[in-house]
Parts: structure tokens; sequence; C-alpha cells
């Protein structure tokens, strides 16, 4: 998802600057949504090596609670972005404010 | 309620989420036990001294007398006893007073300090900013006469931008610095919305500002950087005469009230160019940087603050039987899924939040160290830090008032107060428009890809490893095993 709105962005910047710029938010909420996602990924790694040694279980196993609710529930949005990014921008612009 | 820092989660993040073990604590030769600790002493001064403050501010909100502004007593009781402790002095270098402290635990330190009264922590932010734009631009004279009583917390720090006409666009700001025979600056014109403007919890205030001096090209490309103090330093380091900066009037907003929002109005102070005319913009850049990313980890604070809140109502409010007829009873309102959903969701944008801006730290860090491999990524992950972790504060804060019911909309319960102080984080710093600009414009277009495709092949190697089983139990079967989706 990520991909395909980076690709479609770099193909239309040059020749529409507003279709890609009209992007911008969307794409910066769809980037920053999978950073922290990564490092909740990063996080489920970490924690479940310490589950193993058997470290601070209660709190290990939350933290893997957390980070897999914010997959299935949170990171999902990004379908979205990419749907606003890739095929709203020919609704975005003058025409629907009536300029 | 009180606020109680999340040490625990905050140690965790500290320990696995720094890019190395260099760009964690290790790097500053520190103790992960003594950050922990430091961190903890930190906490138990905001949860005593620091998170009774927010409701009195909110109460009585700052307001002027003449041209001074006035906080509520607590207030200054309350940042004199931060000084005192050397708080200020925790994320900067040992060489002027500073602890050194390496930036995920002071990232650490600002989420605990906002988490309990974001009006209170905005003084520390901006004079912090401050300290990093003289540290990195400041001459060595001006570094030896301001640096060390910033980081002490005796003087506090501003950034001056924003005029009527120059808010997002820089470019028009309008502020005069005439050279002065003696290599000083005659600095005039009309500053508005300036944090800690003025304000009395500190003997002095360094105002940043940006202005022209008479040959200046137009745009952005004309600006200068100037040290305005409120009151001059003598050489002995004493404080001299007043300076011809006048707080004019204080703003009526509707959150972080107790933050002093100041018109500022010079006519004529004595200002010094910090590095060379024409380089302001720049300049203030790295000051930006800070405090972009310190404003994100404010939406972090106020996020935690909230979830705090929503988990203990939660537990004690009892309304309706659950749905499963588990109980014949009415329930604490925790067990039904749709409360459940709004905790879960409060909390994993919180911890996703903190995730992100700990390891953004940690590659802010390694920036500094000089990779330029991280300086990219850092500056790739700075907008991100700021414009996703403030626009998911709202939702958090927002979802905060909805557990609360009807309680949520009444002040009494201080949850309404989150809400209205989050509002701020995504405009103020520039706006999440602005980071978006900057996202697109400068990180990802200007290298054609090149720093994305690398963040976008990092996020894939710890997909991978998700699938590929290097994680144990309960880490693989859910996050693998049951559908975490690829993005
Ligand atoms: C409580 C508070 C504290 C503040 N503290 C300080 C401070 O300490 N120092 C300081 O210098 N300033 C401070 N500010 C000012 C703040 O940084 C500005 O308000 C902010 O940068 C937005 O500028 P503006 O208000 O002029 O809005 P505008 O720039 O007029 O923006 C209006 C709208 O237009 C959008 N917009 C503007 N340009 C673009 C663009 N190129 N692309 C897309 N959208 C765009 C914006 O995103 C926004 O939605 C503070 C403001 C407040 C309210």
């Amino acid at each position: 998802m990520f991909e395909a709105s980076l690709e479609w962005l770099l193909n239309t910047a040059g020749k529409d600057p507003n279709a890609a710029f009209g992007g911008s938010v969307p794409f910066l909420m769809l980037t920053g949504n999978l950073a922290a996602a990564w490092q909740l990924g990063r996080s489920i790694l970490a924690a479940s090596a310490k589950l193993e040694q058997g470290e601070d279980t209660g709190f290990m196993t939350r933290k893997i609670a957390t980070a897999v609710f914010y997959a299935q529930h949170i990171l999902v949005e990004c379908g979205a972005e990419n749907l606003r990014i890739t095929e709203g921008s020919a609704s975005l612009g003058d025409a629907a404010l009536n300029l | 309620m009180t606020y109680q820092a999340p040490i625990r989660d905050i140690m965790f993040n500290i320990e696995h989420l720094p890019p190395t073990p260099e760009a964690g604590a290790a790097g500053g030769g520190i103790e992960l036990e003594d950050v922990g600790a430091a961190l903890e002493a930190l906490g138990r001064f905001c949860s005593d001294i620091v998170a009774p403050l927010s409701r009195v501010g909110d109460e009585a909100g700052a307001r002027l007398d003449g041209t001074e502004a006035v906080l509520p007593e607590a207030y200054t009781q309350a940042y004199a006893q931060f000084a005192e402790m050397g708080w200020q002095s925790l994320p900067h270098p040992e060489e002027f007073g500073g602890m050194g402290l390496p930036r995920a635990a002071a990232a650490a330190a600002t989420e605990i300090l906002n988490a309990s009264d974001l009006s209170f922590g905005l003084c520390p932010l901006l004079t912090d900013g401050a300290v990093e734009a003289l540290l990195l631009t400041g001459s060595d004279a001006q570094k030896q006469k301001y640096l060390e009583r910033m980081i002490s917390g005796q003087w506090s720090g501003t950034m001056n931008l924003t005029e009527p006409q120059a808010g997002s666009d820089l470019g028009r700001v309008r502020c005069k610095a005439e050279p002065a025979a003696d290599g000083t600056y005659a600095v005039s014109g009309t500053k508005i919305f300036i944090t800690y403007g003025e304000h009395g919890l500190t003997e002095n205030i360094i105002h940043l500002v940006l202005a022209r001096t008479p040959n200046a090209p137009a745009g952005p490309k004309g600006l200068s950087l100037f040290i305005v103090p409120k009151f001059l330093v003598e050489e002995d380091g004493t404080l001299g005469r007043r300076n011809a900066v006048t707080c004019v009037s204080l703003e009526h907003k509707l959150g972080v009230r107790a933050s002093p929002t100041a018109v500022l109005e010079y006519d004529g102070a004595t200002g010094f160019l910090v590095g060379e005319e024409n380089r302001g913009l720049e300049y203030m850049f790295v000051m930006m940087r800070a405090a972009r990313f310190a404003v994100g980890v404010q939406g972090v604070a106020v996020s935690e603050r909230a979830c705090q809140h929503a988990l203990q109502y939660a537990q004690e409010r009892v309304q309706s039987r659950p749905v499963d007829g588990s109980t014949k009873d009415a329930a604490p309102i925790i067990r039904h899924p749709d409360v459940q959903r709004m905790l879960l969701r409060m909390r994993a944008l919180t911890e996703g939040g903190r995730a992100l801006a700990i390891a953004t730290a940690g590659w802010l860090d390694l920036a500094k160290q000089g990779y330029t491999d991280a300086e990219d990524m850092a500056e790739f992950l700075v907008p991100l830090v700021k414009a996703f972790c403030t626009e998911r504060s709202l939702e958090v804060t927002s979802l905060g008032v909805q557990v609360h019911g009807g309680m949520g909309f009444i002040e009494e319960t201080g949850v309404a107060q989150f809400y209205r102080d989050a509002r701020i984080l995504p405009i103020y710093e520039g706006t999440t428009a602005i980071q978006a600009n900057d996202l697109l414009g400068r990180k990802v277009l200007r290298d054609g890809g090149a720093t994305a495709r690398r963040f976008a092949g990092m996020v894939q190697e710890t997909e991978q490893a998700l699938q590929g089983g290097q994680c144990s139990g309960a880490g693989r079967g859910k996050a693998a095993g049951r559908g975490v989706p690829d993005v």
C-alpha cells in the first residue's frame, strides 16, 4: 500500500502537482501509521524473546496484544489512505468547491 | 485521579526501539538503570507537583497585568522546583552543565512532563529548542553567555517566527533589524502567538527572533536570526537594562490556557546576530526540527493522560448488563465490547506513537554522530512524529471523552481539557499540511523516493522476521498466524 502510493506520487508529482499534493496529508497519515506499526512489530519481536526467557510475562503479553490490536484495527486504515491518494485525486480541486 | 508515568513501557521502548544500541542509552555510555532511575524521579515530581497544576491553570489561565504576564502562583513554585532539581538540563551537553542523556531518554522526559500539564511543559520545550539552535549555530561567546543559565532553567527561551501576515509562509516576515555602529542590531516589528513570550517564571527570557536586515533579499532567503534578551546581559553575566520588547496582549484560547501566548512589540530592541545574515531560516529549521519532534511527543503525552483517565473510569462506572449474560446485574462499562474497543484504540495509538517517537529519537542521535544515512532517515521520520502523533491525539482524547459519556463533556472530570489542549498540537510548529508538504516535497520527491524505499525495505525486514517465526509463542501465533495484514 505504501509502495503503491509512493510510486503513484513519484509518477504524478511532475505532471500534476495539484493531484499529488492533494494526497500529501493522506500519504503522511499512511506513512505515519505504517511507521508506528513497524516499531510495534519490532516490539513484538523483542517482547517475544523476553517471554521466552520468562521475563516480566504480564507486561510482555500485554505489549504483544496491544501491537496485534494495532495491526488489525489501525494499520488496516492504510488501505483507505492509499485509495484516497491513487483514486481520489480527480474529485479534489476547484470544481467541487465552485471556484 | 493523578497521573502515573508509564515507566515500564517507556523503558521497554528505550531498550529495544532505537535503531542500534549506540543510538539508545548505550551510546551515551549511560546505564539503562540510571536512565530509568532519572525518569522515575521525574515521574514522581510530575505526579506530585505538575499534574495537579493542569486544572488550576485551565481555570485561571495566564493573564496580563500591565505588560507582565501572570500565571497562577502554583506554576511559579512548581517551575522553581523544576529548575532547582535540574530537569531542564537532562538532554543537554555536560560542557554547559547538562546531564547529557540520549535523545530517547530526553523524549521520554518530555512525554512525562507534558502528560502532566501541556501548558507547563511548553516553557521547557521552547527553552530546549532555543538551546539546540544556539548550540549548533551560536558563536562561542554567545554560547558562553547564554547556554549555562538556559540549561539550568534559570532563563527560558522562545521562538519568534509568526507575524500577522506570516504564519505557514515565513517568507512574508517583515520585522526589521537595523545594524548599529557597535555591531548590534535594532529589532523592530510585531510578533504574534509567541509561546511564553512573557512571564515571570524565570528572571530572563532569551528570544530568538527572525527579522530582515535593510538590504536583505525578499522572501525566505532574506531572513536573519537574532538573540534578543528581555534583559540585556552584561559582560560579567549580571542582568542589565530592560530591552525594548513589550508584551501588548495575551490570547484567550481553546486550550493550553495557562501557557501565555503573547503579542510582542519590538521597538528598536537590541539584538545580536546569530551566525551570518540571511541564513536565519536555515538556522531556525534546526530549532524547528527539535521542536517539531517535541510537539509530536506532546501528542503521545496527552494521549497517555487520556488513556489513564478512561481506563480508570471504565473500571468504576457501572452501567448495563453484559451482552454475554455473564452477570445478571449491570457491570462496569469496561465489560462491554465497544468500551474495550475504545480503550484498546486509545492504548494502541498511544503506544504506537510512543514507539515511533522513541525510535526516531534514536535516528536523530545517530544523525548527530554524523551518519548521513541516519540524517536522511531522521528527516523522513520527524514530520511523521509531528503530524501523525498529534492528529491521532485528537482521536485519542476524543475517545477519552466518549468513554466518560456525559461526564466527559463536563469540565469537572478533566478529560474535556485534554481534548481542548490537544487541539493546538496539529497546528503550531507547522500545521499537518505543512508537515505533509515537507514529507512529500523535501523528503520523498527530492531524492526520487530513495529514502522512502529504504524505509519500506526496513519495514519489510521486520514483517519477514515476524512471519518467519523470529518471535515465539503468543507473538508468532497472533502476529503472523492470525492475519496481521500485509501493508
Ligand atoms: C497557541 C499557539 C502558540 C503558538 N506559539 C508560537 C510560537 O511560540 N512562536 C511562533 O513563532 N509561532 C507560534 N504560533 C504560531 C503557529 O506556529 C502558526 O499559527 C501556525 O504555523 C499556522 O500559521 P497561521 O496561523 O498563520 O495559519 P495559516 O498559515 O494562515 O494557515 C491556515 C490554513 O492554511 C493551510 N495552509 C497554509 N499554507 C499551506 C500550504 N502551503 N499548503 C497547504 N496548506 C496550507 C494551513 O495548513 C492551515 O490549515 C503559535 C500559535 C498558537 C495558536
